[in-house]
C-alpha cells in the first residue's frame, strides 16, 4: 500500500530517467528535507529537487521533535471536464498555505512551513482514492479535496483507511459522511439537505418578508448525483415553508431545455429553482426566452452559474432579480476581500464559490495544525474534532463540527442577482445588499 | 396492465422499471395529465424539430452503415470536429455561422476520405470487431484532440437567434434552420444518389459489392468517397448544432447512441428511414421527458429498439434484411 | 542466421504443438501475475523498471482481464460479438452490494447470486436475439441496447440507488471486520490475490472449454453456424450456454469492484466506455486465445496508465491510447499473442531459404 519506501523512490525516478518532461504539479514530490527556508512561494508541487530527489520525502517525524514542514494534500480535478474549477481550487489550498507561510508559519511549530503537494483525480471515481493515497505516501498530514462527489467518497474512505484527516472543499453530496460514520472526515461546506433548507426558508422569508408572495415552485434539475440530491431535500423543505412543488424537470447534459421549459410553462409555478452546472442553467435561459416565458422568480439551489458573474452577463434580463443559494465568500469582511484580490493578482484567474470554500477549508486545517502543535495526522484530527474555526473567509458563523463530520454552522446563504451581480441579501449578518423587487 | 403487456414482449426488467416509474414519477404525470391544446402543440414542435436533427445526425451513419456495413464509432465525434470548426470559423472570420457550415461540411468531407485511407482501407475485409475497434480508435483521438485544443468546457456562439410564434406556440429559430438544413441535405444527398453516376455506383456497391466489382465499379474508391460523404453528413450535423444549443467534445458521442437507434428503426442504408426513425425517437424523448420522470424516456427508446431488432430488424423502411 | 538460433526457433516451434504447451505457458503466466507484487518493487541500480505500476493499477488491470476472458468464451470462442458486457459486470456489482447492503448478506453469497442473475439477463438476451436470428452489427447493437437499458434503469430507479448509486457498507457492519469472510480488506494486496484468484479460475475454464468437445462445438458455431447445424450440432442450445457461462463469470470481477471501491454508480459500472473496457484486452491480446485476454489487459491498462502518469496535457493519454489501439489492429488483427508465432513462422521462412541457397 506504499508504506514502502522503495515505491516512492522508483515511481519518481522512473518518471524521471524515462526522460518523460512536464512531470511538474501532479505527482512530484515535496521539497526536500534538508533545504527548509527557502520561504515565500509556498513550495507546490515544483520539483524542488536539489540533486537529492527520491531520498524519502519528509513526513514530519524524522526524529527532530519539531518538523520543519506540515505538508497538505490537495487532491483536486486537474485536467478533465472538471479541471477549470479544479485548478482554482488548487491554487485556492495554496494561496491559504503561502498567506500563513508570510505570516510566519504555523506558530505552535516554531514557524514550521505549510506545503501543499496536488494530486489530478480527473474527476474519476477509480482516481479519488488512489490520488489520495500517493499524496498520503507523499508525506500528507492532512488532505483536501476533491469537487465531485464521488470522488470525494473514494478519497475520503481512503484517508480513513489510513487514518490521515480529510477536510472536505467542496462536495455536495449527503451521503458522503451521512452513510457511515467517519472519523476522519470533515466538510465545513453546506451538504445538499442544508442547501435545500437554506434555500428554501430564506427564499420564502425574503419574499414573503417583502410582501410578495410564493406558493409554488418547479424544480429543473441536472439528472446525476448531485442534483438528485438536492431534489429530493427540496421535496421535504419547500412544503415545509408553505410552497407547493408542481412540477420536477430532469436535464441530461448535451440536451436543449425546451421540453423542460414547457413542462413549466404547463405547470406556471411562482418560481423556476435550477439545480445544474453553468451550462445547464444557461440552456434554461436560452430555453426561457425561446418561449418567452418568465416566471415570477427565478432562482438556483447550489447552482453555480447563478454566482458566476460572466454567466450572468451571458444570461441577461432573464436572471435580473433572480435569487440563488450558495456558500459563498463573507463579503462583509474585510480579510475575505483581501484574500480574494490577492488571489486574483497572484494567479490571474477569477475567484468564485468554490476558491472561497476551498480557501476557507484550508483556513480551517491550518487552524487544526496551529491548535495541534504537531504535524502528526492524528493529533491534527484531533484538533478538528474539538475545534471552533471563527477566522476564515466563509459566509457562515464559526465552523465546528459535529460527530458525523458535518459543520454544525454551515449556511449557505441568500443571493440577489442585482445589476447583473450576485450579491447576497440574507441572512442579515451576512448581507451586503438588501432585497429588491 | 401494462406492466403484463411488457412482460410478454420484453422480459421481466421492463415489468419492474414501469412498477417502478409509478413511484418516482408520480409528481410528473399527476400535474400534467390533460394539457391544453397549446402546450400539446409545443411538444410535437419540439418533437418534429428534434427529429429533425436525429435524423440529419442519422444521415451519414445510414450511408456508410448501409454501403460499407461498418459501424463508424467516430460519427459522433467527427460532429464534434465539425461544432468546434464552426466555432473557430466564426470567431477567426466575424461572418455569421452559416457560412462556416459549408466549410465544415468540406473539411469533414477530407478528413472522413482521410481516416478512410489510412484506417479502415487496410481492414475493410477483417472481422467487423476490429473495424468497431479502429473507428472507436479513430474517436478517442479525435475527441481527445478537441479537449486538448478547446478544453472540455461547454461552449456556445450565443446566437440568440429568438422564435417564430404562432397563436401561442413558439418555434425557436435555430432548431429550425437546422430542419430546413437537414430536409435541403436529405433531399440534396437522394438526388446525388438516385440521378448522378457516382451516386448510383455507391448504391450499387450498397446492393451487391461483388457484384459491383464484375460490372467495373471501383470499389475501394467508391468506399473512400461514402465514408467521404458520410463524414461530410456528420459535418452537417455537428455544424448546425452550434446555431440552438451549447457543445462540449463528449456532445456528439451521447447524439450517437441515439442515433444507432434510428438507423436500425428506420433501415439500414434508407435515407427516409433515417428522418423517420428520427422523428419517432423525436416524439419519444419530448413526450417522454414531459410525461416520465428524469430520464426514464431513454428506457422506453432502448426498448423500441430492442423491439424493432427483434421484429423487424431490417428496419421500418429497409430492403433487404440483415447480410 | 545462427544454427543455434534455427535450433532454438525449430525448438520452442515444435514445444508450442505440443498439448502440454498451451496449459503451461497459461500456467507460467499466473505465476508471473501472482510474484508481480513483488517484481514490481525489484529495483536495479536504482532503478525499478515496474515501479510506476501501482498495485491499484494492477487490480485493475487484473479485473478487466477476468471480464475479458469471460467475454472471449462468448464472443471469442463463438463468434457472438457482444458489445454489452457491462450489463453483466454492473448487474454483479449492484447485487452483492444491494444485497450486502440491505441484508447483510455474506458477499460471496451476494457474488454467487449476483451471477446467477447476470446468467439469467444473458439467457434472455441471448433467447431473444438467437430466436430471431440476429447477427453481426445487429446483435452487438442489440446487446448494447440490453446494457444501456440497465444503465437507464439503474439510475431512473430510486429504489435501486437512482444516480447517486451505492456505497459500500463498513466491514464491521455485516461481519466482523475486514478479512476474506468479509470481502473487504484493508491493504491492496489481499485483494489482488483474490482478483488473481477469479482470474485463474475463469482462465482455467475457459482453457478446458478449448480443449473439450464443447469447444469444438463452439468454435463451429463461429466458424461456419448453418453447417454445424446441419452436421447435428445444437447450436442454439449452446450458444445460449456460451452467453450464460460468459455473463457468469463476468459477473464476479463486478461484485470485485463494488467491494473494492467506495462506491458504485450507473455512470462507472454500466457506463458505455465499459463495454468497450472489456473486449478491449481480448481484442489486443488475440480474440479466441486463452491467453489473449491476459496479455491484452497487460498492455492496454498500464499504457494508459503511462501515458496517463507521464503527460500533464488533459486528454492526450486518451488520444495516445487510441492511437495505439489503431496501431494494433492494423498491423496486428490476430492480437498481440499472435507475434511469437509469427514470429517462429518468420524465421522459419527465412532460415528454410538460407538453406536453399546453402543446398
Amino acid at each position: 500500500m506504499g508504506d514502502n519506501p522503495a515505491d516512492r523512490v522508483s515511481r519518481r525516478s522512473f518518471v524521471k530517467y524515462s526522460g518523460a518532461a512536464g512531470v511538474t504539479g501532479a505527482l512530484a514530490g515535496c521539497s526536500s528535507n534538508g533545504g527548509g527556508g527557502d520561504g515565500g512561494d509556498g513550495s507546490d508541487g515544483s520539483d524542488g529537487s536539489d540533486g537529492s530527489d527520491g531520498s524519502g520525502s519528509s513526513d514530519g517525524s524524522d526524529g527532530s521533535d519539531a518538523p520543519d514542514e506540515v505538508i497538505i494534500g490537495s487532491n483536486h480535478p486537474l485536467s478533465g471536464a472538471l479541471s477549470n474549477t479544479g485548478e482554482r481550487m488548487d491554487q485556492a489550498v495554496k494561496l491559504a498555505a503561502m498567506i500563513k507561510n508570510e505570516a510566519g508559519g504555523i506558530e505552535s511549530l516554531d514557524g514550521a512551513e505549510l506545503s501543499v503537494v496536488s494530486g489530478d483525480n480527473e474527476g474519476a471515481q477509480e482516481l479519488g482514492g488512489e490520488v489520495a493515497q500517493e499524496l498520503i505516501d507523499e508525506g500528507a498530514s492532512v488532505l483536501t479535496g476533491c469537487y465531485s462527489s464521488p470522488v470525494t467518497s473514494a478519497a475520503t474512505r481512503t484517508a480513513e483507511s489510513a487514518g490521515v484527516p480529510f477536510v472536505i472543499s467542496v462536495s455536495v453530496a449527503n451521503s458522503i459522511l451521512q452513510e457511515t460514520q467517519l472519523n476522519y472526515a470533515y466538510r465545513p461546506q453546506p451538504p445538499a439537505n442544508q442547501m435545500a433548507v437554506d434555500h428554501a426558508r430564506l427564499l420564502a422569508d425574503a419574499i414573503r418578508g417583502a410582501g410578495e408572495e410564493i406558493e409554488t415552485a418547479g424544480l429543473f434539475y441536472i439528472d446525476i448525483s448531485f442534483g438528485q440530491s438536492v431534489r429530493d431535500a427540496l421535496r421535504e423543505e419547500l412544503p415545509a415553508n408553505d410552497i407547493e412543488i408542481v412540477a420536477e424537470t430532469a436535464y441530461e447534459p448535451g440536451d436543449t431545455a425546451d421540453t423542460q421549459v414547457t413542462t413549466l410553462r404547463d405547470a406556471d409555478p411562482d418560481a423556476v429553482i435550477a439545480t445544474t452546472y453553468r451550462s445547464g442553467t444557461i440552456e434554461l435561459v436560452n430555453a426561457m426566452n425561446n418561449q418567452n416565458y418568465q416566471p415570477k422568480y427565478v432562482t438556483g439551489c447550489s447552482n453555480a452559474a447563478m454566482n458566476d458573474v460572466s454567466a450572468l452577463e451571458e444570461m441577461g434580463d432573464t436572471v435580473e432579480g433572480g435569487f440563488a443559494t450558495n456558500f459563498a465568500l463573507d463579503p462583509t469582511s474585510d480579510a475575505a476581500g483581501e484574500v480574494r484580490s490577492r488571489f486574483e493578482s497572484e494567479f490571474e484567474t477569477s475567484f468564485d464559490a468554490n476558491v472561497a470554500m476551498t480557501y476557507a477549508a484550508t483556513q480551517v486545517i491550518i487552524a487544526a495544525i496551529e491548535e495541534a502543535g504537531s504535524a502528526d495526522p492524528d493529533d491534527i484530527n484531533d484538533a478538528l474534532g474539538e475545534i471552533t474555526v471563527e477566522d476564515h473567509i466563509a459566509a457562515m458563523p464559526p465552523i465546528t463540527f459535529a460527530d458525523n463530520g458535518e459543520n454544525e454552522n454551515s449556511l449557505a446563504p441568500l443571493f440577489q442577482v442585482q445589476d447583473l451581480r450576485d450579491r447576497v441579501v440574507a441572512p442579515e449578518e451576512f448581507a451586503e445588499a438588501d432585497v429588491q423587487f | 396492465m401494462l406492466s403484463s403487456f411488457f412482460l410478454d414482449a420484453c422480459g421481466r426488467e421492463a415489468a419492474a422499471v414501469v412498477g417502478a416509474l409509478d413511484a418516482t414519477a408520480a409528481p410528473a404525470v399527476l400535474g400534467l395529465s390533460l394539457p391544453s391544446p397549446t402546450i400539446f402543440a409545443q411538444y410535437f414542435v419540439f418533437a418534429v424539430l428534434l427529429g429533425g436533427i436525429y435524423g440529419l445526425v442519422a444521415l451519414g451513419l445510414t450511408m456508410i452503415f448501409g454501403v460499407m456495413d461498418v459501424i463508424n464509432f467516430a460519427h459522433g465525434a467527427l460532429m464534434v470536429v465539425a461544432m468546434y470548426t464552426v466555432l473557430v470559423f466564426s470567431d477567426a472570420t466575424g461572418l455569421s455561422p452559416f457560412f462556416a457550415i459549408p466549410f465544415a461540411v468540406v473539411l469533414l468531407f477530407a478528413f472522413g476520405v482521410a481516416i478512410y485511407r489510412s484506417t479502415i482501407a487496410p481492414i475493410i475485409d477483417a472481422p467487423q470487431e476490429n473495424q468497431l475497434i479502429v473507428t472507436f480508435g479513430v474517436l478517442l483521438i479525435l475527441v481527445s484532440g478537441v479537449e486538448m485544443i478547446f478544453g472540455a468546457d461547454p461552449q456556445q456562439l450565443g446566437l440568440n437567434l429568438g422564435s417564430l410564434e404562432l397563436s401561442g406556440v413558439f418555434v425557436p429559430r435555430g432548431q429550425l434552420y437546422a430542419l430546413v438544413i437537414a430536409l435541403i441535405a436529405l433531399s440534396g444527398t437522394w438526388l446525388f444518389l438516385q440521378r448522378t453516376m457516382l451516386g448510383r455506383a455507391i448504391r450499387g456497391t450498397a446492393d451487391n459489392r461483388d457484384g459491383a466489382q464484375y460490372v467495373g465499379i471501383d470499389v475501394p474508391r467508391i468506399d473512400a468517397l461514402t465514408f467521404g460523404i458520410g463524414a461530410a453528413l456528420a459535418g452537417l450535423a455537428g455544424g448546425v448544432i452550434p446555431l440552438f444549443q451549447s457543445f462540449t467534445p463528449a456532445l456528439g458521442d451521447q447524439y450517437l447512441i441515439n442515433a444507432f437507434v434510428v438507423v436500425v428503426l428506420g433501415g439500414l442504408g434508407s435515407f427516409p428511414g433515417a428522418f423517420v426513425g428520427g422523428l419517432i425517437i423525436g416524439f419519444i424523448q419530448v413526450f417522454g421527458q414531459a410525461y416520465l420522470g428524469g430520464s426514464t424516456y431513454q428506457i422506453v427508446i432502448f426498448l423500441a429498439f430492442i423491439l424493432v431488432l427483434l421484429v423487424k430488424p431490417e428496419g421500418l423502411l429497409g430492403g433487404s434484411a440483415d447480410e | 542466421m545462427s544454427n543455434a538460433l534455427s535450433r532454438a526457433v525449430e525448438r520452442y516451434g515444435a514445444f508450442r504443438d505440443e498439448w502440454y504447451a498451451l496449459p503451461a505457458l497459461v500456467a507460467v503466466s499466473l505465476v508471473v501475475l501472482a510474484a508481480m507484487p513483488f517484481l514490481r518493487q525489484l529495483a536495479l541500480f536504482g532503478v525499478a523498471p515496474l515501479g510506476w505500476l501501482s498495485l491499484n493499477m494492477l487490480i485493475i488491470t487484473l479485473v478487466w482481464a477476468t471480464t475479458a476472458q469471460a467475454w472471449n468464451i462468448m464472443s471469442g470462442y463463438t463468434g457472438q460479438f457482444s458489445f454489452g458486457h457491462a450489463a453483466f459486470f454492473g448487474l454483479g456489482a449492484y447485487t452483492t452490494i444491494i444485497l450486502t447492503g440491505t441484508f447483510g448478506i455474506s458477499p460471496w453469497v451476494g457474488m454467487l447470486l449476483s451471477s446467477v442473475i447476470a446468467a439469467v439477463y444473458g439467457l434472455i438476451i441471448g433467447a431473444l436475439t438467437f430466436r430471431y436470428d440476429l447477427e453481426g452489427h445487429y446483435f452487438a447493437l442489440a446487446t448494447l441496447a440490453f446494457a444501456e437499458l440497465l444503465r437507464y434503469v439503474f439510475t431512473n430507479v430510486p429504489q435501486l440507488g437512482g444516480a447517486s448509486g451505492f456505497f459500500r457498507p463498513l466491514a464491521r457492519e455485516y461481519a466482523d471486520g475486514p478479512g476474506l469472510v468479509a470481502f473487504q480488506f484493508t491493504g491492496d494486496l489481499p485483494y489482488y490475490y483474490l482478483i488473481l484468484g477469479f482470474l485463474t479460475v475463469v482462465t482455467v475454464v475457459s482453457l478446458a472449454i478449448n480443449r473439450s468437445q464443447l469447444g469444438y462445438y463452439l468454435f463451429a458455431i463461429r466458424e461456419r453456424e448453418q453447417a454445424a447445424a446441419a452436421i447435428g450440432v445444437p447450436t442454439y442450445r449452446y450458444k445460449l450456454l456460451a452467453v450464460a457461462v460468459s455473463a457468469f463469470f463476468t459477473a464476479w470481477p463486478g461484485a470485485f469492484w463494488a467491494m473494492y471501491f467506495n462506491t458504485i454508480r450507473p455512470s462507472t459500472v454500466f457506463d458505455l466506455l465499459v463495454n468497450v473496457e472489456i473486449l478491449l484486452p481480448a481484442i489486443v491480446g488475440g480474440v479466441g486465445t486463452v491467453l489473449g485476454p491476459i496479455v491484452g489487459s497487460l498492455i492496454v491498462i498500464p499504457v494508459g496508465e503511462f501515458v496517463r502518469q507521464s503527460f500533464e496535457i488533459p486528454g492526450l493519454n486518451n488520444a495516445v491510447y487510441g492511437a495505439i489501439l489503431i496501431a494494433i489492429v492494423l498491423y496486428s488483427p490476430k492480437g498481440v499473442i499472435s507475434w511469437p508465432s509469427r514470429f517462429v513462422d518468420l524465421l522459419r521462412a527465412r532460415t528454410d531459404l538460407l538453406d536453399d541457397d546453402a543446398a
